[in-house]
């Protein structure tokens, strides 16, 4: 922004030059120089390029808001997979959210999960795997939305590792920031009810990282914690 | 020709014509304050308002151009210029043409008319210059929304602008006046003003659920407050003229 300030700066001192050097050429102050209808040429200036301006600003784009529509499906997918995950009934977790799928051959019959940090809270676990040797991570989540801005590109896969049956489990912790501009046009103090009305669909997406494994594998440290 | 056979309204007329001359440097006071306001909210501040949001994985910064922030320097720069234009010196040049006390009031409440028209047009061009400079300038990605001003905008930046003209120019004669009248109307001011602004804005548990607030509605209630106001300068400032 100080390239703004800058520039404007910058062409104002131009405009100051140009005035002190149409008042040395004429040998008058700015005070007889200045006639009242420059003001109001002036400010027709200014309103026709506030006019220009609103012209080119209406041809920029930007990122697109989701609808509402879509804003009640990022909420109904992320509702249906919570209670899916709460009530253990994992088949019923919608595989179109379904990112990524590892596979790891376990070599005996214990597997430890390593899995430290917060952006899942837990890894779900369930002993519904075939018989085998042969553990299966899955990892899910529904579209991401902040301020009705889908974000859900943005969202990184964990870092999955199996050595020596440990499964280790790792997210980028490094806290993804975003930065927008907005031009509201409406008067803030006055439209209070529409502020409020944008912070209830504030936060939309969940991720979840479930592991299914053999019945006859068992796990250490369940939790994930 | 005596100054009994001239018209009213033409009188007005003239003497608004006089005064929009010599007092031309209202308008461009107001819009320096505009435009320099408008960079400060730029290049200081970022944008008018801030909003953040995320989860425990991102995190969400909103900057949003508003055009509350010019709006709110422009407004007081018009009280101060009405403020001036209410003082004894201001009154005293009136007599440079022939007038009358009446005629010379309303002249100067059309000059407050035609400045408010004026410097809302002058604060939406200052908000969508500052916009475009923000869209040249800026890296930040713009998020796409609805970028003309609706007409409610402009009408309530007029009905603003008016309320602020008439509160400095009722202000400044109760303080010519006296310095009681002029207390007492402040601390009026201060108790009416927020009320009448805020008369539909209820707790925030009832906001999330409020019907949109009739723009129109408020700026017609503005309106009114801003004619009484004027209403009491005019009065205020005449006396019956003796012929």
């Amino acid at each position: 922004m100080g390239d703004v300030v800058f520039t404007v700066l910058f062409l104002l001192g131009i405009l100051v030059v140009i005035v002190a050097i149409i008042m040395a050429v004429t040998r008058r102050r700015l005070v007889t120089l200045w006639r009242p209808k420059y003001t109001y040429i002036g400010l027709g200036f200014y309103i026709v390029l506030g006019v220009m301006a609103m012209i080119f600003v209406q041809q920029q784009g930007g990122t697109e808001q989701v609808s509402d529509a879509e804003l009640q499906q990022g909420l109904q997918a992320e509702m249906q997979m919570r209670d899916a995950l709460f009530n253990a009934s994992f088949s019923e977790l919608n595989p179109q959210y379904l990112k990524k799928q590892w596979t790891f051959p376990v070599s005996g019959d214990t597997v430890t999960v390593n899995y430290t940090n917060q952006i899942v809270d837990r890894v779900y676990i369930n002993h519904d795997a075939e018989e085998g040797n042969a553990i299966t991570l899955s990892y899910y989540a529904t579209p991401t939305i902040l301020y009705r801005l889908n974000v859900s590109k943005f969202v990184e896969l964990p870092t999955v590792s199996f050595t020596d049956d440990t499964l280790q489990v790792y997210f980028d912790m490094n806290h993804h920031r975003f930065q927008y501009n907005k031009m509201q046009p409406v008067l803030g103090f006055l439209e209070a009810s529409a502020f409020y009305n944008t912070q209830i669909d504030d936060s939309v997406g969940t991720y979840a990282l479930y592991l299914n494994v053999p019945q006859n594998v068992h796990i250490i440290n369940e939790g994930g914690y | 020709m005596s100054s009994n056979d001239i018209r009213m309204g033409d009188n007005i007329w003239q003497q608004t014509k006089w005064k929009l001359k010599a007092y031309n440097s209202g308008f461009t006071t107001v819009v320096v304050v505009q435009i320099l306001f408008s960079l400060f909210f730029l290049s200081v501040l970022d944008g008018m308002t801030h909003l953040s949001t995320g989860n425990m994985y991102m995190n969400l910064q909103v900057s949003i151009f508003s055009i509350d922030g010019v709006l709110m320097f422009s407004l007081i720069a018009c009280l101060i210029v009405s403020l001036i234009m209410a003082s004894q010196g201001a009154w005293h040049e009136n007599m440079s043409v022939v007038t009358t006390r009446i005629t010379a009031t309303l002249s100067t409440v059309v000059y407050f008319i035609i400045l408010s028209a004026v410097a809302t047009l002058t604060a939406v061009s200052s908000f969508y210059i500052a916009v475009w400079l923000a869209q040249q300038f800026h890296d930040t990605e713009w998020i796409a929304s609805d970028y003309l001003l609706p007409l409610r905008t402009y009408v309530i930046c007029f009905v603003l602008h008016l309320v602020a003209t008439a509160c400095g120019f009722l202000a400044g004669i109760a303080l010519e006046k006296s310095k009681l009248l002029f207390t007492g109307g402040v601390l009026a001011g201060f108790f009416i003003v927020p009320y009448v602004l805020f008369w539909n804005l209820k707790g925030s548990e009832e906001i999330s659920e409020a019907e949109p607030m009739n723009y129109y509605a408020v700026s017609s209630v503005l309106f009114m407050i801003a004619i009484v106001l004027y209403t009491l300068a005019i009065w205020i400032r005449s006396r019956q003229e003796v012929r």
